[in-house]
């Protein structure tokens, strides 16, 4: 059996657990035939607890940020189903007869259909970034300090006060060590060279610590750091690559300010009192708003054709993934409440949307329009 | 102690504001901030009772996976379907049992929603906007003693606890028309804690039962048709 086939019928089984779970009231009741069941089974005495007896406007319990995500999870696992593909899911029923109504969300229920006639109307995106109605760098900030206005980092707009709360997580981008004079006589510079950043839950991660030809001399660092490990002390390791040993290094508590995010860190490589190499490092807001993925550019671009955007420019970048999911119509990158504000607009108008932290993204990506 | 009472209100439709009216004041907010908060409270009032009682015996175990509780997503619900309140829409709820269970429908969707978003870490979660919307399905849905429905109950019957848990842990994360979908590692390695077992297992208990319900189902479905 070939993959497709048995991806297919993974979904048509799971298609018909979700129906069997709503029908064995095992899920949140979501449409009216399965809360008047619900309210059938329910026990007459449930009672309220006391932080719950009346309506508040949020509050944050034990401590926490109202939404705190728990963790970091994988970037993939979480296709998005366009209404076309909710709609074609329904032909994977094809082994049960009598055939259960195929189109379904997640929650179980068919979903809206879409009437043949109607033209879609485009849907209105516009971004509007929070920072500028308080913002301390960026070429986009009006009140900029004279030094904060061209930032090296590229960023167009850096709120004044950092979120040490709710903020990140980063991207890193790290430039290219230049070796200094010791450098040159204490480094096994012959070698292939790499820096390595450890600080968080996840281990080293490295990438190449000396320019190669041809190669772009900055490197995205391929994964993602939590506000928490910037704020607890990154470290920055000069290591001979495949070797643990540390040959230099630098550790400092990052607070992503304004002045940092425009101007980037300048990180110091040390060993032993002796100043081996140097480096800049930026750090870049990574929260994408996608709008679509498709297997060619002209479907994306077709796409687009959907939206009226303002605010920011649409870009195609090509990811690592394969087929329908290989380009990637995105907006950004954003910080998390502005990604997060960009993506309820879409859903409020009915269009799909998430957030992503472009992980699988391949190079730079193109201009959309 | 709230009783019953509270999930099915008696006052008479016609002499109270109904929930489209409340909400529709929610979204006015802007225009009238006391009027929405009393509106607030009265929705509330008419629906966190039964969001509390069904969601605690519903979804306790999956919520537990992403360390919070059920006033947790009661909480955040609410203050959800409060700032989406512009997009309810009242259908076609002719009497006060009906709309009181759209209401709550409504509810049910949006609940459900942050439960999946917050087992993935907010991050990278599938966003239709069709969970938030209630559908106006063309059949009506199938009464609690429809065949179908008996049917299915009983292929559930077939599975152990720990199966059970795997769905519907699962159930939080399918996409229809979505490619490759599975577990994220994350909510596998819970489960496995859970049921002291390994996360490849856990993708196993899956996978076996998804096939038990197929052979318990496939048969008796198009028996049921032939006599039909």
């Amino acid at each position: 059996m070939s993959r497709k086939t048995d991806d297919d019928d993974e979904r048509a089984l799971q298609e018909v657990a979700l129906r069997a779970l709503r029908a064995g009231d095992e899920l949140v009741p979501t449409s009216e035939a399965e809360v008047e069941r619900a309210e059938g089974m329910l026990q007459r005495d449930s009672a309220l607890p006391d932080d719950l007896r009346t309506y508040r406007t949020r509050r944050p319990r034990h401590g926490q940020a109202p939404n705190p995500p728990r963790r970091q999870l994988g970037v993939t696992g979480y296709a998005v189903a366009t209404v076309v593909g909710a709609l074609a899911a329904g032909t994977a029923v094809h082994w049960l007869e009598p055939q259960l109504p195929t189109s379904v969300t997640s929650a179980g229920s068919e979903l809206v259909k879409q009437s043949a006639s109607a033209k879609p109307r485009a849907t209105p995106l516009s971004f509007q970034s929070n920072c500028e109605k308080s913002c301390c760098a960026g070429s986009a900030c009006p009140s900029a300090a004279e030094g904060l206005r061209a930032c090296p980092s590229g960023i167009r707009c850096a709120s004044c006060a950092a979120d040490n709360v709710n903020g990140g997580p980063y991207r890193l981008r790290l430039g290219s060590v230049i070796v200094t004079e010791q450098g040159q006589k204490l480094l096994p510079l012959s070698a292939p060279l790499e820096l390595c950043v450890t600080g968080g839950a996840a281990g080293a991660v490295c990438v190449p610590a000396l320019g190669e030809p041809g190669s772009d001399s900055w490197r995205l660092l391929p994964q993602v750091t939590p506000l928490q490990d910037l704020l607890t002390g990154p470290r920055v390791e000069l290591r001979k690559r495949g070797d643990s040993t540390v040959l230099a290094s630098w550790k400092h508590v990052v607070s992503p300010t304004a002045e940092l995010l425009c101007r980037g860190l300048a990180v110091v490589l040390n060993n032993e009192g002796e100043t081996l190499g140097r480096l800049s490092v930026f750090i870049e807001p990574t929260h994408f708003v996608e709008l679509s993925r498709a297997a060619t550019v002209p479907s994306l671009l077709e796409m687009l054709t959907h939206y009226e955007i303002a605010g920011t420019e649409p870009r195609v970048y090509e990811s690592s993934q394969a087929g329908a999911r290989r380009f990637a119509l995105v907006l950004g990158p954003f910080d998390k409440a502005e990604a997060e504000a960009l993506r309820w607009q879409a859903l409020d108008h009915g269009a799909e949307a998430n957030v992503s932290l472009g992980l699988d993204f391949i190079g730079n990506p193109r201009p959309a329009r | 102690m709230l009783s019953c009472d509270a999930f099915v209100p008696s006052t008479p439709l016609s002499q109270r504001a109904t929930d489209a009216e409340l909400l529709e004041r929610v979204s006015e907010r802007a225009a009238d901030a006391a009027s929405a908060r009393g509106a607030e409270a009265e929705f509330y009032a008419r629906h966190a009772g039964y969001l509390y009682a069904v969601l605690t015996q519903r979804v306790r175990r999956p919520l537990a996976l992403s360390g919070r509780e059920v006033e947790d997503l009661v909480q955040e619900t609410f203050f959800r379907a409060f700032a989406r309140a512009h997009t309810y829409s009242a259908g076609d709820a002719l009497d006060e049992d009906s709309e009181r269970r759209r209401s709550r429908a409504w509810l049910g969707r949006i609940a459900e929603r942050l439960l999946a978003d917050w087992l993935a870490g907010a991050r990278e979660v599938s966003a239709s906007p069709y969970l938030e919307t209630l559908a106006e399905p063309d059949a009506p849905p199938p009464s609690s003693r429809s065949p179908k429905l008996r049917l299915m109950r009983e292929a559930l019957e077939t599975l152990s606890e720990r199966e059970r848990d795997v769905l519907r842990v699962s159930a939080l994360y399918f996409r229809p028309g979505a490619e490759h979908q599975r577990l994220p590692n994350d909510v596998s390695a819970e489960l496995a804690r859970r049921w002291g077992t390994t996360a490849e297992n856990v993708r196993a208990i899956r996978s076996r039962a998804l096939k038990r319900l197929k052979d318990y189902l496939q048969p008796r479905l198009r028996a049921q048709t032939e006599d039909a």
